[in-house]
Parts: structure tokens; C-alpha cells; sequence
């Protein structure tokens, strides 16, 4: 059976390439026949990795051990939930399942635009085709997910699997890759329309159009995989940290902050016909640093906590990436004429000029994350030792780059094209800047003296000023027309420009979001030696052990906590910290306590027990404000999907005098 | 049993991929050679509509709702001076998109395309190869 | 070009000040990575340099004396003890025989005082190596 699952991968990596010579022979000779050809190609790749998916899959479900993979990341005491995640748990199967992602989406991308764009579509399917041989190669030729156990010549099956590792069994890690894979799978899509644009030096920004709405969803993918990880650190790894900078996380990061660099300067494009060269490099690059990703994580490059073996694939990452770099490079700088920007910047004091702050703070960002994730590599290369930095630099650099970004999301969207007047900036900006002083004023009389606490706070209220004032504007203008009452103008206002308000509400998310990440200015904790009866104060709250016990079953052994939590005399809530031990894959995990409020979490984790004494070490974390970035992450994604609905109002000619040309009124355009 | 799937599916990709028939090719997109421009000018309509309501709305002075309002309104007169020079440019024919294949003349009467040659059943307003204005041409 | 001019100048403030922040991050961060043959090597040299050892952890070493622990880092035949001050949790995958890594300074007394420990998580993507702990890329396999 593994059999015809590595067969099914063979046969898809020879159609890949049958895919990417068909089109572009059938392109320059001009034969259809074999650009038809070349996508049916791509179909049936996508139904041999569903086949050989589908078969990894149910060898997982049936406990088939005679697959190393199986072996080696499935149980039987695996609850079905697990051993269905297992399919992406492991490197050969999270391969596969990446291919199996970009063959879907390969095959989506075929099939709606069987009929437009077929000037570009050839090479649009070669670069997509590309990527998919480069995935292939690895799985069919160098980690194959249907490696059999054998002894001597015979496959042999072990009798148990070495399991999940259960600090992995959470449903939010259950969901973390897959919403990363298709995001960062995703951006091969605007990619490969940027280079069958280039190619074929399109005229106007059609690349950009087809593939705002893939770009969007790609983004709220990578954007919900970053945060579903953040979660679950927080929730399981005991320390109550949802960012540690560690170099595998910074892998995901740094094409999220191109891809909203690019997100943001396509506006450009669009509106002003600027940035053409940027927008795509911006997007090369986000699509490189996907790859570049997948490469440092998997490759054992640089050590991390996530860090995985070192392992064969990195050598082809590599010359897959070198490849990439330079082919990209040479067709952008040899088609830079066809680039050239239809306007320029004239004012510091403007919309575009916010959107170039806001691009190159982005990229700042971006490269100081490369850079000290890098620095281990470069740092040996150079001096011969091996230094790394860590949160500190990251922080240092961060913090400041967020907040000015911050800043840049309140002033962007209220300030006019090519310059702004004096009496636009008062206007828009007035009262936004009274709130925030206010609230620094209130801040620092309350005793804050944290200075970058002080400023996030501050420009949270000067944003979120902005952004209500812009619906509560719009709203009272619909209002006044058409008399709906304030909820019905408020949607009514938004449908009609759903990229706009969809944007403010996305804005919003990350204001919250901000608020979130500037309480941990005020975090407090303690560790304590308790037995039962013993009590331990942090800030208001009272934490008596009432219960101390342990145990054991079949999956693991356990010690565990029952804290009565009292605050001014009333008990609140009992919470139960807990430590596992598992037996199969000997991990001890901390089952954490949380009790969350808007305020702050109050935080328990069984830390383990006492050489010395037998007693247990429990640690009590207070939170302020964290539950505001998952708040903030809700409305982010509910803002996201505002973006991808279409518009009321859709491109339709208004009646207006165009100077200079005899009057005319253009029908108005089928939607 | 292997073996048999095994083939199948090597088979069945192969057909799959090399069987295209005539039918199964796309029909010739009508590229407008001015596609690009008339999406432009849609956008900046776009564009002067947001204005109007922003000023409307208070966010704008006078006097940059104005200039705003000049410039785009400059910038429409400006695309759609394009759109009438493309159009009447004439030949410099645009190359025909690879994927149109040349459809064998049917028996009957043809209408031609002055400019590129290219032969149609039915009178069309553009050439459905090279996009310039057909002027009615009959075989 | 006057109007580029004051755009140039705010980015030369930006990207100034954002290197600036960056260097004094790097002084305040910077950690040599070293193994415990390495730090046996470096003698004095590595009394007032910030330090990361790996090394393996010795099975049966780790005592927990009240917040602190002590535990020994081995690698082939060299051990160095080391005594973490237990400013957090120990990582729930730090155990006999884990790959360690431990951030702290060498005192003169010959025990390395870490601030920070972290162990190898038990990896999605397979196998442990051997006897060597994740080393620098240079030249290995």
C-alpha cells in the first residue's frame, strides 16, 4: 500500500515537471494544446496527492506501524483527533501535507481563470508548477512519508508508536499548522501572478486585482497561525509567555510583516500607479521568506527550542532558494522600464507618504528579526564563534518599531493624497490628540511611570479615536440621507466600501491587541514551597492549598492542586494546577490554571515538587490585559472577512464632468 | 491488486493529460486593447467618489477637496485622451494572444478584418484577434 | 528635489535611531554559544562574558534545593556543574539525559550560575543526533 503512495508522489513530481515545460513551450510556440495539456496536469497532481494523502492518513487511523512515519508519530492510546493531526506532526507528513495544500490551490487558481489572462496563465502555472516539483523532489526522493521499518529485507512493524508528544495535544496546536501552511503556501499564488505579469508585461495592474482577495486570505491565515501559536504557549508551556522570539517563531513572522507591508502598498499602486518595482520585490521577498521558513525550521540551521534535527533537506532548501533569489532578481531589474512609476511623492504630509513610513518600518522590522535570528550563522561566519542574541535585542528593536506603526494606523487613513492641508490635519486629528494626552495625563497622575506603557496607552486612544470617528462621521451622513436608525447606517455605511471599513475594523483588532501586549509591563509573579493549608498572597488575591494529590493511569502519572482563590475575604473560584508525567514519550507537561478576566489572568502552574522537602512549587502569575490580544485577534478576523465581501457599490462610472473632454455619461459597468 | 491500481493511475494521468480534445481549448479571449485604461478611469471615478463623500462628511477642507477634485479630474481627461489615441492608432497591431488558435475558414460568407486578416461567421464591431475596429469588411 | 530631501532626512532619523537601539541590543543580549569542552578551553577568558553551554544533562544529577537547582552538564567525558537560581519553571522537557542549554556566567569558583535554562523539545521532526549536542553548522552534517 505505502507502495502505491510513493508511486502516487513519483508520478505527481514527473507531471510537475511535465506541467512546467508543456506551458512554457506551449506559450512560446504557440500551441494551446499544450498549455491545456500542462493544466489537466496540474489536476491530476492534485488528485494523486489527495490519493497519497488520503492513504498516509488511513494508515495513521488504522494504527499501520509498519510505516516509520506511523512509528514514529502516532499511538494506539492516541486519542482519533491526534492521529489524524499526526498527518502534519512530522516532517515527511507535514511535507506532504504542504503539497497537498499547494496542489489545491494550484488547481483553484487553473480552474477560475481557464478562460481569462491566458496571455499570462502559461507562466503563471510554470512558477506555481516550479514550487510544487521542488516539494515533490523532497518527498519522493529524499523523505519519503512511506518509509517502511524492515529488518534485512523484511518489513517488520513495530507494536506501539512512539506517540504525540503531548505537550502538542491541545487543540490549539492541533490547528496551528494547518492555518500556517495555508498561509504561507498561499503567497505562492500572488507570486506567480507577479512574475506571468512581468513576464509578459501586462498592461495595467491585473496581477494585483486577481489576487487582492488571495493575498487577504492568505494574510488572515498566516495571522491566525501566529496567534493560535501564541495561544497555546501561553495556555501549556507553563511560563505564561505567548512570544519568546525564538528563531522558529521568527520564521513566521517575518513574511507576515511583508505580506502586510505589500497589503498596504498595492493601495498605492492602485490608486497612484507608484511603487511598482517595491510592490514587487515586496511580494518576491514574502514569498522567498515563506520558503526561507520552512527552511530554517526544518533544517536545524539554528538552535531553538522547537529546534528539529538536523536533516539532509537543508542542503536543497538552499539551491531551491538561491534559485528563487536570482531568477526573481534578474527579471525584475531586466524589466525595469516596464515599472516605472505614473506619479511621485510631494509631501511629507500625506496619505502616500504614511504608506512609505508604514512600508519602511515594516521592512525594518522585518530585517532586524532576520537579522538577529541570523546572527548565530553570521556571527560564526565572521568572527568564528557562535553568538546569539536574544528577547532583549528583539524588544529593544520591536517595541519602538510597534509603536510608531501604531501611530502611522491613525494618521494613514485620515490624511489626503499628495498633501494635506493644515486645516485637514486639525480637523481629522484634533480631538484624536486632546484624547490622547488625556489619557497620558491620567496615566502618569495614577503613578505609571513606565514610559512605553504611558505611549502605547496613549496611542491606543489616539487610534481608536480615529476609527470611531470615522464610522460615527460616515453614519451620521447616511443617517441624515436616509434615516435608518444608527446600527442599520453603521452596516449600511460599511457594505458600501467594504475594503475601507473592513480595514478600520482590522485596525481596531490590532489597538486591542496593542493594549494586550502593553500590560505585560505590569506583569507580577511569585513562587512559592506550599503544603496543604499554606496560603500565597499576590496583589489582592489570597491563594490557600486546599488539596495537594497525586496519581497515576495508563497514559500518565500526575500531581495536582486544588488553590481556593479568595480576594477581599470572598472566595472567587477553586482553579486545579496539575503536573503530568507521560510514560510513553517521558514528558512531563504542566496542565496551567487560568482564570481569565478582561482586567487581568490570574495564572497557577504546578512547577513540580521539591527535592529537599516533598512540598509542592507553585507558581502565581497576575496578567494585566492579556486576554485583550485574543479579544483583539476575534476582531481582527471578523474585520479580515469584512474585506473579502464585495462591495454595494462597485465600480460603477458616477455621473460626473470629466474637464477637458466632451461631456459624456459611460454606461454603467456590469458587475 | 497493487500492481493493477499501480497502473491505473500512471494510465489515467497520462490519458488524462494528453487527451485534449479540439473542444476542450478555451475560446479566444476579446482582449479590448484599452481594457487597462477603462479600468483605470473606473477607479478614478472610484476615487472622486470617496472624495465627495469625505468632504461631505467634514474630514476635508475646501480647499483640499478642491485640488483633489482638480487633479483627478485632470488625471480622467488624461486616460481618456489614451483610450482615444489607442483606438485610433490603428495598426500597430497587438500580437495575438498565443492561446487563440486560428479557426479554419467555414464554407460560407466570412467577414474580414482589414487590419490583421483575420476571418469571422458573424459582422463584429472589433477584431476578435488583433482588437482594432473592424470596418464592416464582408468576403 | 527639495520635497525628497525632507523625506530623506526623517528616514536617516528612523533608520538611525533603529540601529542605534539595535547595537545597544546586541551589547546587552549578546550570549556566546559554547560546549563544555569549549568553556573548559576558554579558561579565564570566560569569567565576564555572558555564556550559553550545551551539553547534556547527567543522568541522576539534578537536585532541587528550594528554588535552586543543581545539575551537571556532560558532554563525552568533561562535566561542568551547574546551579540554575530558578528565576522560572524549568521547562517541562528538562530530564536526565535531555540535550540542555544553559544561559548564565562562569564564577570563579568553577560553577557556571545560569539565568536561564532551556531544554530540546521532544521534536516534531524526529530523531535525536548523537552524543553531540546541536552544534554550529559549519562543517557538520
Amino acid at each position: 500500500m505505502e507502495n502505491l503512495g510513493a508511486l502516487a508522489i513519483l508520478l505527481a513530481f514527473t507531471l510537475a515537471v511535465y506541467s512546467i515545460a508543456a506551458s512554457i513551450a506551449g506559450k512560446l510556440k504557440g500551441r494551446p494544446y499544450l498549455v491545456v495539456s500542462a493544466e489537466r496536469a496540474v489536476y491530476a497532481i492534485w488528485f494523486l496527492l489527495s490519493f497519497a494523502s488520503a492513504l498516509l492518513v488511513y494508515a495513521l487511523l488504522t494504527d499501520d506501524f509498519r510505516l516509520a512515519y506511523v512509528a514514529g508519530h502516532s499511538n494506539r492510546a492516541l486519542p482519533v483527533l491526534y492521529k489524524f493531526a499526526a498527518w502534519w506532526g512530522g516532517q515527511e507528513g507535514s511535507l506532504l501535507f504542504w503539497s497537498w495544500i499547494l496542489a489545491s490551490y494550484a488547481a483553484v487558481v487553473v480552474y477560475t481563470n481557464r478562460r481569462r489572462f491566458r496571455d499570462m496563465m502559461p507562466y503563471v502555472t510554470a512558477t506555481l508548477m516550479v514550487t510544487m516539483a521542488f516539494f515533490l523532489l523532497l518527498i519522493g526522493f529524499v523523505v519519503s512519508p512511506f518509509k517502511v521499518l524492515a529488518v534485512g529485507r523484511e518489513v517488520i512493524a513495530a507494536p506501539d508508536g512512539r506517540g504525540l508528544n503531548p505537550l502538542l495535544q491541545y487543540w490549539a496546536m492541533a490547528l496551528h499548522p494547518p492555518a500556517l501552511y495555508l498561509g504561507f503556501v498561499g503567497f505562492v499564488v500572488p507570486y506567480a501572478f507577479a512574475m506571468g505579469s512581468l513576464i509578459t508585461r501586462q498592461p495595467g495592474d491585473a496581477w494585483i486585482h486577481t489576487t487582492r482577495r488571495w493575498t487577504l486570505v492568505t494574510w488572515g491565515f498566516q495571522s491566525a497561525g501566529i496567534l493560535l501559536g501564541a495561544g497555546w504557549a501561553y495556555a501549556v508551556l507553563g511560563w505564561g509567555g505567548y512570544w519568546g522570539w525564538d528563531p522558529v517563531e521568527n520564521a513566521s513572522l517575518l513574511p507576515w510583516l511583508t505580506a502586510t507591508a505589500f497589503l498596504h502598498s498595492v493601495m498605492m499602486q492602485e490608486k497612484k500607479g507608484m511603487m511598482k518595482v517595491w510592490n514587487m520585490v515586496l511580494v518576491s521577498a514574502t514569498f522567498i521568506l515563506c520558503i526561507f521558513g520552512t527552511f530554517i525550521t526544518r533544517s536545524g540551521l539554528i538552535s531553538s527550542v522547537h529546534s528539529f534535527a538536523q536533516s539532509p533537506i537543508g542542503y536543497y532548501f538552499v539551491v531551491f532558494l538561491a534559485l528563487l533569489i536570482a531568477g526573481t532578481a534578474w527579471l525584475i531589474l531586466d524589466r525595469l522600464d516596464y515599472l516605472k512609476s505614473e506619479s511621485q511623492l510631494e509631501s511629507v504630509l500625506s496619505r502616500e507618504s504614511s504608506f512609505l513610513f508604514n512600508n519602511l518600518i515594516l521592512v525594518a522590522s522585518c530585517f532586524a528579526v532576520l537579522w538577529g535570528t541570523l546572527f548565530p550563522v553570521i556571527s560564526e561566519a565572521f568572527t568564528g564563534e557562535q553568538i546569539t542574541v536574544g528577547p532583549p535585542f528583539f524588544n529593544r528593536v520591536n517595541i519602538p518599531i510597534g509603536l510608531f506603526l501604531l501611530l502611522l494606523t491613525g494618521v494613514g487613513p485620515l490624511i489626503a493624497w499628495r498633501r494635506s492641508s493644515l486645516e485637514s490635519l486639525r480637523r481629522a486629528f484634533l480631538w484624536p490628540v486632546v484624547g490622547a494626552a488625556a489619557t497620558a495625563a491620567v496615566l502618569l497622575a495614577a503613578g505609571v511611570r513606565h514610559f512605553y506603557a504611558v505611549m502605547c496607552f496613549s496611542l491606543c486612544t489616539f487610534v481608536a479615536w480615529t476609527i470611531v470617528a470615522e464610522f460615527y462621521k460616515g453614519a451620521r451622513a447616511i443617517r441624515s440621507r436616509t434615516g435608518k436608525n444608527w446600527a442599520m447606517a453603521v452596516v449600511e455605511l460599511t457594505h458600501r466600501n467594504t475594503r475601507r471599513y473592513g480595514g478600520y475594523v482590522v485596525h481596531m483588532g490590532i489597538v486591542l491587541m496593542f493594549i494586550g501586549f502593553a500590560g505585560a509591563a505590569f506583569n507580577r509573579d511569585t513562587t512559592e514551597e506550599v503544603k496543604i493549608g499554606d496560603s500565597i498572597r499576590l496583589g489582592a488575591y489570597e491563594l490557600k492549598i486546599a488539596k495537594l494529590d497525586e496519581g497515576r493511569n495508563p497514559n500518565y502519572s500526575w500531581h495536582h492542586a486544588a488553590v481556593e482563590v479568595y480576594r477581599d475575604g470572598r472566595r472567587l473560584d477553586t482553579l486545579h494546577p496539575e503536573r503530568r508525567f507521560y510514560f510513553a514519550s517521558e514528558q512531563t507537561t504542566s496542565e496551567v490554571a487560568i482564570r481569565r478576566q478582561l482586567n487581568h489572568d490570574l495564572y497557577l502552574n504546578f512547577a513540580g515538587i521539591s527535592d529537599q522537602t516533598q512540598n509542592a512549587v507553585i507558581q502565581v502569575y497576575i496578567f494585566p490585559l492579556v486576554s485583550w490580544i485574543w479579544i483583539g485577534s476575534a476582531v481582527l478576523f471578523f474585520g479580515t472577512i469584512l474585506c473579502l465581501i464585495p462591495s454595494k457599490i462597485k465600480l460603477q462610472y458616477a455621473r460626473t464632468e470629466v474637464v477637458g473632454v466632451a461631456r459624456k455619461q459611460a454606461p454603467v459597468r456590469p458587475s | 491488486m497493487i500492481l493493477f491500481v499501480a497502473a491505473l493511475l500512471a494510465a489515467g494521468a497520462v490519458l488524462f493529460i494528453l487527451l485534449v480534445r479540439q473542444k476542450d481549448l478555451p475560446e479566444p479571449e476579446l482582449i479590448s486593447p484599452v481594457e487597462h485604461l477603462e479600468e483605470r478611469k473606473a477607479r478614478i471615478y472610484d476615487g472622486l467618489r470617496d472624495l465627495t463623500f469625505e468632504y461631505r462628511v467634514g474630514k476635508l477642507s475646501e480647499e483640499d477637496y478642491q485640488r483633489t477634485k482638480a487633479e483627478l479630474q485632470a488625471d480622467l481627461a488624461k486616460v481618456q485622451a489614451e483610450i482615444e489615441a489607442v483606438l485610433k492608432a490603428g495598426p500597430a497591431p497587438r500580437p495575438v494572444p498565443a492561446s487563440a488558435p486560428l479557426k479554419p475558414a467555414p464554407a460560407g460568407e466570412l467577414f474580414h478584418c482589414l487590419q490583421c486578416g483575420a476571418a469571422f461567421e458573424r459582422p463584429m464591431k472589433f477584431c476578435g484577434e488583433c482588437g482594432q475596429p473592424m470596418r464592416g469588411g464582408e468576403a | 528635489m527639495k520635497r525628497y530631501s525632507k523625506f530623506a532626512v526623517l528616514v536617516v532619523v528612523i533608520i538611525g535611531s533603529l540601529v542605534w537601539l539595535a547595537l545597544g541590543g546586541i551589547n546587552e543580549s549578546k550570549t556566546y554559544y559554547k560546549t563544555v569542552a569549549e568553556l573548559r578551553e576558554m579558561g579565564d577568558r570566560a569569567l565576564d562574558k555572558r555564556l550559553r553551554v550545551a551539553g547534556d544533562v547527567e543522568a541522576g544529577s539534578i537536585v532541587r534545593m528550594g528554588r535552586e537547582v543543581r545539575f551537571v552538564l556532560r558532554q563525552n567525558d568533561m562535566r561542568l556543574t551547574v546551579i540554575y537560581d530558578g528565576g522560572e519553571p524549568l521547562p517541562d522537557t528538562f530530564r536526565d539525559g535531555a540535550q540542555a542549554l544553559a544561559d548564565g556566567r562562569m564564577s570563579e569558583d568553577g560553577v557556571f550560575r545560569a539565568s536561564k535554562i532551556q531544554a530540546k523539545c521532544a521534536s516534531k521532526y524526529e530523531a535525536k543526533p548523537g552524543s553531540e549536542p546541536i552544534r554550529r553548522i559549519s562543517g557538520a552534517t
